[in-house]
This record gives C-alpha cells, structure tokens and sequence, in this order.
C-alpha cells in the first residue's frame, strides 16, 4: 500500500516543531516511531499536508530519575525504557508492559514511550482500508455522524490499546505537553477524553513531551495483566495494572486500571478506599470482580475481535489476576 | 535398495534455494522489473451483491500517464472455471458483482500514484442488492441468487452411496449423530499474489505469477485471450507459499495480460495483502452432519453424511473441494456402508478454493465422533482407531485399491511417542491429550495433464541439465528432483542444474496441487535420468570393455561393479559420446495409473490416486478454564509418505503442517465477517499462528515404499496436516470434558463451552443439523 503524498518536516529543536506545530495544526501529525500514523497513512485513515518527524530532536529521548520522580521523554525509544535501571528497579509492571508491545523488531527499532500513550484508539470497522470502508459507509472518525460498530452511538467507542496506558494510569504518570505558548502537565488518566474520534486532552498545536512517573514513597507491589490471541504481536484484549504500596502487611494505596476496553482507561477508584489501610485478603477479590465488570460494562462495545460479552469476561479475569499478584495472594483461594 | 545405498535420495540434505532466500536474493514475481514496466491496479466491487448498470473510464483515460483501461467490455464477458460445467467467474465483471472484490475494471499506468488515481476516476453505477451470507439462509426458497441460473444457490451437489447404509444402522449397537462446522479459513502465504505480463512483437506473451501449476494458468490464459498455447510462455519464479491458494486460475493474470496487450508494455500487478485474502481463494466454511452406527468392538458399519460447504460467490474447484474431506476419510477408515451428500452453495462472499487443512468440520467431526463412541463403549481412542484404520492391499469404498498404507504404524507410534494412555489416564486438571488421523491423494484424475515428462542433457563437463515441468512453490520440489537426477546419474548435487515450471521449455506436468510432484514429476525425471544413464552405460561398456547390466554410476565416474578405481569420469564420456554421434539425451515421463473415468460429480468411482498418504497426529495442551486460551505443549507426527526422499524437507512440511492445521486451524485461524465484508483480511487481526507459541514437535516419518513411486515415494506431509486440527480439537475436549463441534476452538468458544459444560456424552452446541437437499 502506498503513502499519500505530504510534506516532511524533521526539525532538530523542540521550539522548531513547536512552531510548525502553531502553524500547520491537525494537518500535520506527529511522527515519532510511526508504527501507528503510517498504517493510518497507507489505509488513507489520515491524508495530511504534512508531518513531522520529531527523529532529530535529541531533547526529547532519554530517561532520567530524579529526587521524587522518573521522566521519561516522549521519543524514547521502547527498548530503553526497557532496559533502564531506574525503570527496572522502580517499575517492573513498566518493563513487562514495554515487552508486551507488538514484537521485538517493534520494541526494538520503532515503538517510543510516548507513541505508546498516543497510540490511536482502534476500532475493527475503523482500522481497514479505504477499499474496505467504501462500501461501509462513514463513521465519526472519518466525517460521518454514526457508529458502524454500534448504531446509534454519540461518539466513537474505538479502544484504547497501549500496553503502558493502564501502567502508566495506575503508577499515577503526569504527562507534560508542550505548545508554543509553554508548557502544561495532567495526570495520565486525564490525558484521556474517552471519545475516539478527539481521544487526547490536546489541542492540535500540542506535542507530548515528557511522561513522569512519581516515584513510590513505600515498597510498591505492582502487576501488569494483558490478555490477547497470540503471546506477541497482538494488541491486547484487555489489560490491567495494579500499583500497590504494601507495609507492614498493610495496603498503604492501591489503583487498579483496566485498559483496552474503551477510548480511555478506566480506574477503579471506588476499590482503592476499599482496600486502603486494609491487610491483603483473598475475600477482596470477589469485589475486584464485579468492580471490573461494572466499570467495563459501559465501556466495551462489538469493535474488536473478540465478542463484548468475552471481552467484559477478561476484564474481570484480568482484574483479579492483576489485583491478586499484586496484593501477594496468588497462591490462595479467592 | 536400502537407504544407505543411495548417494542423496533418503538423505537430509540443505536445500538448493536455501542460500538465496535466507540472504534474500531470491526474486519473486514482485521484483521483477522491465524495461518500459506499467503498473497495473484493479477496481474492485466494495457490494457483496450489486447490478452494474454502467462503468464511467473516461476521466481515468485521459489521466496522463494511464497507458490502458479494461472493464468487462473488453473481455466480452469471458469466464473461468475450473471445469467446462462450472465456468461462472466473469473474468471481468459485466453485469453484476457477487462478492466484495469482485473485478470491476483495471487499469495500467506510469507508476503505482497515477494507476490508483485513475482508479479513482472510474465511475461505476451500482444498484445494491440484497445478498446471502451463509449456507442455510442461502438455500432457503426465495432467498436472493447469486446466479440467477443456479435455484437455491446449489453449485455442486456430490453424491457417493456405497453398500448398504441402511442395513449397516440396523446392525450397529450404538448410533450417533452429531453435527460440526467450521468457520472460513484462508492461507496467508507470506508472498502476496502478484503478476507480471510481457507481450513480445511475435505477439507471444510471458507471465510470472505465484502458481501451482504453469501449465493448467498457460492453458486457461490461452483460452481467454484466443492465442495459441505455444505463445503464452508461463515462466519460472521463486514463489512464497501456496497451501492450495495458488491452484486455481484467477482474473489477476487474465487483466495483468490484457492491460499488457492493450498498451504494448509489460505491466506489474501486484495485490497487496487484503486483495490476497478477499481476491485470491479462501478456505470453505462448512457444516457436517455425520451419522454412525457402530459394533460393539467400536467398528464402524455404517456412516451417512451431509455437508454443507460455504462456497462463495464462483465455483473454482468446487466439484474438488466438496469431495476431498470425505475422500480423504474413506482413505483412512474402513467403511463398508457409507453414503455422503456434499453441497457446495454460493454466497456472496470470497470465492473458496483448495486448502492443506481441507473441511476442518468434517475431519474434526469424524475423529470427535469417534471419541464419543469409544468414550460410550468403554474403549480408548487408540483402540477404536485401530480398529477401523485402513490396512494395505483394502480397496476404499469408491474403489481405490491402496497398494502402501502404514496407517496402523502411524497410529501406534504417535501413542508410543507422546505416551498416550498414560497421559490420558492420569493427567493434572485442564490437561488433556488427543489424536487425529487421516489420508490424502497422491494425485487426482487429470486427464491429459495428469502425467509428467522430462529431459536431460549432459554438459561437455559432465553436468546435467534437468528439464521438467514440475513447480516449486515453497515445499522442496527443486530440490527432490535434484536430488533425484544425481542420485541417477551419479553425478554431484553441484553438478545438476534445474530448468522447471516455465510452459515454453518444460514438458507438462500435472502440478503440485494434487500432492503429486514426487510421485509423478520426481518419478519422471527418475526415468529421465535412468535412460541418460543407459546411454552412458552403453558408450562406457565400449570404453570398459563391460557389459552395460555391470556397470555403476557413481562420483562422477562410471565403473564396473565393485571396481570403483578403475572407473572413466562422466565427463569423458559424455565426450566420447558427442564424437561417436551418439549424444546422451535423456528423457522419460510417468502417468499414474489412475481411472481417467472417474469424475467428482458424475462418477465418483474408480482408481483415484495410485497411493495415498497416511498420516497420525497427538497433541498435549493445557487449558485457562477462565480465558479459554491454550498452551499446546507438546506434538508427535506421524506420517506414511512411501519413501522420504529428504527427510529434512518431510520434516519440516510435518512442521509446517501442525502450525497450519493444528496450532493456527484448531486454535484461532477464522474470518470473521461483517455482512459480506472480513473483517480481518490483514495479518494482524487473522491469528496466524506465531513462533512463539508453538509447541515442542516430535516428527515420525514411516516409511512402506510403495510400489508405484520412485524409490516408494509418496505424498509427504499432509496427512499430518489435515490430522492435526483433530488432535488439538480432541486435547482441549479431554481437558475440559467436553466435545468440542464448532471450530476453530477460539478461547472464546472455548469459554462458552466451559461456561454451558453439559453432562453425559454429547456436543458442545446444539447445532441444526446438515439435511439432504431435496431437488425441486
């Protein structure tokens, strides 16, 4: 399949990209590791005046720890992220999300961090060709007024698919976001608007920057589920994060964060005042259980390829699995 | 002869394209580059079902840079079939379209910008109609025609009635009936089809494209465009995988020639990987009801089966494709009393072709079923296979005599290998264990191109040229005939080269789409090579003053038997041969002892194949009771494929054979569909299997040297493939208790089926069954 013609831009400062950035707007996406925009160029989802490689600004690679967090920048490459001590030490739930993501050529020679976030929402009536959407018929992300995976629907329900969005949701991230007026930072769970066709808190002049993630103030007790078809190259069915501070025996903090449902993450935020300040005990399972359901219940529709009803099931598997790894309580009977 | 006297047959032994396709210099259709080279892209119907009411070329014309433009006014409605009764695919729409992808129009332009922006240009009129998307709704009276022609959308009715079935029911002490289906399935090759035309000025024109058979395309194409068979040269190229998908005929080359014709330029068609799924051939969704009477040993004596086959919008091999699943089970079971109804039914869907893992409903049905009788007699499904397994010297029920079998042998050493009584005795919950079993041809009926032929020149060096029509498409084929001539002429791999599979220099040959290649090809360039020897014999016995009947071919020289020093270099020879005016020119050819009067459909009796291939798989999963998914662990397979001429090479199709039909069409490999459209023709979204998942294989190759094929060589590697799917099917259902009957096993059936378990011994789904289809 064939690119559309745009014009290129490889700028080597951040102000410089900010800057094509304030002038071209949503005609020009971001190119970081381009193994979502160019599939969305070769099915023609997306037909730009230009785009904008961000490959030469050095800037925006690179992980440091600081006193109380880790940043990230955006354009690091996948594998560093996996690779870095820091990360390692501080975030092993980040480092099996990272190895989760396409395949090793993906994590090795493409996939940034923040690409990762920025990954567009898919929908399996969405991420097709030109040829295949034809004869479909328009949907809210192509010009339309109307879901084609479920009728009726105010806004597109595509899936949020990164594997390190349900980590980087539950390890509390902030993103920092940068336009040419200065800079801004949100919680990575606000990053989110929940509607696929506008699916980040971002306006077109602005570029993701950097990804911080707080450092734990106690022994953090995490896990990372991801269910999926194959053990590699899929995008998940579901994932699920778990980060825990666990002392003395205690659940100090627990967040719990079920992506690849809907456009956004979901957190389970009625568990974590449940479970604080609470001993690990396979009885707050069950509750996991039906909170997964609950919360995905709204959020899953018939767009991937997996039925709703399998998929609202993993949730809850994954939930759980996630919880129980995370809380040390795999080994007893829930 | 025994293995250890042979030189290269029956040794393992790197491939000849090994070296170019692992550095990537091997070129394939897509590589190709002329001079003056157009690219060509097809317009493409994105209706299930619509009438053309008219086709706008204009603007797309008068785009700079569009050299031509075809639509079905060009071809004055021309139509492929694979035989005379079938011919229905429009090779170019002109009245209507029936599937999403159906060919609309073409063009050739200066590059691929311009060629789809021409595309854009045409204008076609649709007036959309409803269309019929499965089997059942399809035959339903007054549901809509996808050829007006064809009432209750039959294509192919198959009907096969051997002994006595009602008797045998009334004999059995245990009946069952229980119905099966099966999802579409697709290839996946890992080259996307892709043609390339070349007219000349003699007004001759060559093509390159992915192929099963260079003769049957040459053949077609000649038809079709009214030149003679001698000027369309089908040429030699590497080609990516097949798994049946490269049989049949498409529109493809046919539009790639004329584009080619009509603005006197080579032109480029290449089809990117949605067009190799939709437009190419796709597997058969299928429904089976089977109904068996047993004894109470468990021996089958009677079956009556129905199938319905999801055949899509054209026949392609239809009449092929109905029969071959239950071909292949009464090649592998004995059945005395057994009678089948297979219908194909057209719906607007891609059209469905041949596939490796052919009727995965229907094989999976009759080794499921199986279980479930021996589970209700108290026997175990090594027993009960045993017990019904076709032995040597038995003729199957529609009159194939079976001169080599080690069926018996594969079953057994499949269970020995992977320990499976034991491991179905005691195993740790959510493990299970399972076997599959089945047959395949070596070779169908083909008539006038069911034999092959072949030529050997020598060089003045000693090397030999090899001249045969046999294709290689992935498997090996190069390199089995290679090995086979130097193993003749006693010459070194190094010196044998290979001219094959181009229709202007290579004799005919019936292709390697009916597993013959070995069989027939092989055979022939065998008798190629043994009549250049005798020639060599004869020039030599003069020079060696021996008879010819005590001399030996070998290391390049010829010498008395048992006197390997003395010997005079080939090279020499050949030599001494040009001088006497006697030049060595082998040549030989082969033609399976087949019944040229057996036809699918109005005659489905008589010799089939001269040998058939027999073949076992087990399988060891484990079970997620709450994802549904499953971790194969372990595989052993078995196959009967007469003599292996490579068992390198049979091992790998072993392999290959449980990735595609255990791992992949067991556990995953489906199309799913959104009315007329797949929703995952890409290889993301169509769970191929990957590496990583697969398990530990454990490759028994059993030999019986059968009588007809050379050094007792038979088809190599499908039986395991078409077994494997059973093995899978039946290990998960030993797991979980349960009989699985709608494939492939997806961990979302899988869940489902854990979640509605039934108890006793009786199918996961109720599903309606197959019923015959009354005539009106």
């Amino acid at each position: 399949m064939r690119l559309p013609p745009f014009a290129y831009h490889a700028p080597d400062t951040l102000d410089k990209a900010l800057k094509i950035k304030a002038e071209l707007g949503a005609s020009a996406p971001i190119l970081a590791g381009g193994t979502d925009l160019l599939v969305h160029l070769k099915h023609r989802l997306a037909s730009p005046a230009a785009v904008i490689s961000l490959k030469n600004i050095r800037t925006l690679k690179g992980i440091e720890v600081g006193a109380d967090s880790l940043v990230l920048r955006a354009g690091t490459p996948l594998r560093e992220v996996a690779a870095h001590e820091g990360v390692i030490r501080n975030f092993p739930l980040l480092v099996k999300a990272v190895h989760s993501i396409g395949a090793v050529g993906i994590q090795h020679f493409r996939g940034t961090i923040g690409g990762n976030l920025c990954l567009t929402p898919r929908c399996l009536f969405y991420n097709q060709s030109l040829f295949w959407r034809t004869g479909k018929g328009q949907c809210h992300r192509t010009g339309g007024k109307d879901c084609l995976a479920l009728k009726g629907s105010e806004s597109c329900q595509a899936i949020c698919s990164g594997d390190t969005v349900p980590v980087l949701a539950a390890l509390s991230a902030q993103v920092t976001i940068a336009s040419a007026g200065g800079m801004r930072t949100a919680p990575v769970a606000e990053f989110f608007t929940g509607k696929g066709e506008s699916p980040f808190n971002m306006t077109p002049e602005e570029i993701l920057t950097e990804i911080r993630i707080p450092l734990p103030w106690g022994p953090l007790s995490s896990s990372y589920q991801r269910l999926s078809f194959r053990s590699a190259v899929d995008f998940p069915l579901i994932n699920a994060a778990v980060a825990a501070i666990l002392d003395k025996g205690k659940v100090e903090s627990f967040r719990l964060v079920i992506s690849s449902a809907g456009p956004a993450p979901v957190i389970l935020k009625e568990l974590e005042s449940a479970i604080k300040g609470q001993k690990p005990d396979p009885a707050m399972l069950q509750p996991v259980r039906e909170a997964a359901i609950k919360a995905v219940e709204g959020a899953i529709i018939e767009n991937a390829s997996a039925s709703k009803e399998y998929r609202v099931k993993l949730a809850a598997v994954a939930a759980v699995r996630a919880a129980s790894e995370a809380l040390g309580l795999e080994n007893q009977p829930s | 002869m025994s293995r250890d006297e042979y030189s290269y047959v029956g040794k393992s032994i790197p491939r000849i394209d090994s070296r170019s396709k692992v550095t990537g210099e091997a070129l394939f259709t897509a590589d190709l580059k002329l001079p003056r080279m157009l690219v060509g892209k097809i317009l493409r119907s994105p209706y299930a079902h619509a009438k053309i009411l008219d086709v706008d070329v204009s603007k797309a014309l008068s785009l700079k840079g569009v050299h031509a433009v075809v639509t079905g006014k060009d071809t004055a409605g021309e139509k492929w079939g694979v035989f005379r009764y079938t011919r229905d695919q429009q090779l170019l729409c002109v009245d209507k379209v029936r599937y999403v992808g159906d060919e609309v129009a073409a063009v050739a332009a200066v590059d691929e910008d311009t060629a789809l922006e021409a595309l854009s240009l045409i204008r076609v009129d649709y007036e959309e109609l409803p269309g019929v998307f499965d089997c059942r709704s399809a035959i339903e009276p007054g549901a809509p025609l996808v050829h007006e022609d064809r009432p209750r959308n039959i294509n192919v009715a198959v009907k096969i009635d051997v002994g006595d079935v009602e008797a045998g029911f009334k004999r059995s002490v245990l009946i069952r009936e229980d119905t099966f289906a099966a999802e579409e399935d697709s290839y996946f090759m890992t080259e996307n089809y892709a043609v390339v035309a070349n007219p000349h000025a003699d007004g001759s024109i060559e093509v390159w494209m992915p192929n099963a058979s260079p003769h049957t395309k040459a053949k077609a194409l000649s038809n079709a465009l009214k030149l003679p068979l001698s000027q369309v040269n089908v040429r030699k190229i590497t080609i990516g995988g097949a798994f049946g998908g490269r049989s049949d005929v498409f529109p493809a080359e046919f539009i790639a020639c004329l584009l080619s014709l009509k603005s006197d330029r080579p032109v480029k068609l290449v089809y990117d990987r949605e067009e190799n799924s939709i437009a190419t051939r796709m597997g058969h969704a299928m429904i089976t009801t089977i109904k068996t009477g047993v004894d109470p040993d468990g021996a089958v004596l009677a079956r009556d089966i129905v199938s319905y086959l999801d055949g899509g919008a054209y026949s392609s091999t239809g009449p092929i494709a109905t029969s071959v699943p239950y071909l292949c089970h009464e090649q592998a079971y004995r059945l005395e009393n057994v009678r089948f109804h297979g219908y194909r039914i057209y719906t607007n869907k891609p059209v469905r072709g041949m596939i490796r893992i052919h009727g995965r409903s229907f094989a999976c049905g009759i080794d499921t079923q199986l279980d479930m009788i021996a589970d209700e007699l108290g026997i175990d499904p090594v027993a009960i296979r045993l017990r019904n397994a076709r032995r040597p010297g038995e003729t199957t029920p529609t009159g194939s005599y079976v001169a080599s079998c080690g069926m018996v042998e594969c079953i057994e050493k499949t269970a020995e290998a992977s320990n499976f009584l034991e491991k179905r005795e005691k195993r740790p919950p959510n493990r299970g264990i399972g076997m599959g079993i089945n047959s395949v041809q070596t070779g169908f009926p083909l008539g006038i191109r069911g034999g092959s032929q072949a030529f050997i020149k020598f060089h003045e060096d000693g090397g030999a040229t090899v001249v045969s029509g046999v294709v290689d498409n992935g498997q090996g084929n190069d390199q089995m005939l290679v090995q086979i001539a130097a193993e003749e002429l006693g010459v070194a791999l190094d010196d044998v080269r290979l001219i094959s599979a181009d229709t202007e220099v290579t004799p005919t040959d019936a292709g390697s789409y009916s597993m013959i290649s070995t069989f027939g090809g092989g055979a022939a360039v065998k008798a190629a090579a043994e009549d250049a020897r005798a020639q060599l014999f004869e020039v030599a016995s003069e020079m060696l003053e021996a008879d010819p009947s005590d001399l030996v071919a070998r290391n390049r020289k010829i010498f008395v038997r048992g006197a390997p020093d003395v010997g005079i270099p080939i090279a020499k020879i050949v030599r001494k041969a040009l001088i006497l005016g006697r030049p060595i020119m082998g040549r030989g050819s082969f033609a399976p002892d087949v019944d040229q009067r057996r036809e699918w459909i109005s005659n489905p009796k008589g010799q089939l194949s001269q040998a058939f291939s027999f073949g076992a798989t087990v399988a060891e999963v484990d079970v997620d009771p709450e994802t549904g998914r499953v971790q194969a662990l372990e595989v052993a397979c078995a196959q009967d494929c007469g003599f292996a001429v490579n068992p390198m090479l049979v091992e790998g199709q072993f392999e290959g054979g449980v990735a595609m039909g255990g791992q992949g069409g067991m556990l995953g490999e489906e199309h799913r569909w959104h009315q007329g459209h797949v929703l995952n023709p890409s290889l993301l979204e169509y769970k191929i299997p990957i590496i990583k998942d697969m398990p530990a294989i454990t490759p028994i190759i059993v030999e019986t040297i059968d009588p007809g094929g050379p050094y007792g060589a038979k088809e190599a590697g499908m039986s395991v493939a078409m077994s494997a799917a059973q093995a899978y099917c039946n290990a998960v259902g030993n797991a979980l208790g349960i009989y699985f009957n709608h494939y492939p096993l997806t961990p979302e059936r899988i869940l489902d089926a854990i979640e509605h378990k039934k108890p006793g011994i009786q199918t996961a789904w109720e599903l309606e069954p197959a019923r015959i289809i009354k005539s009106e």
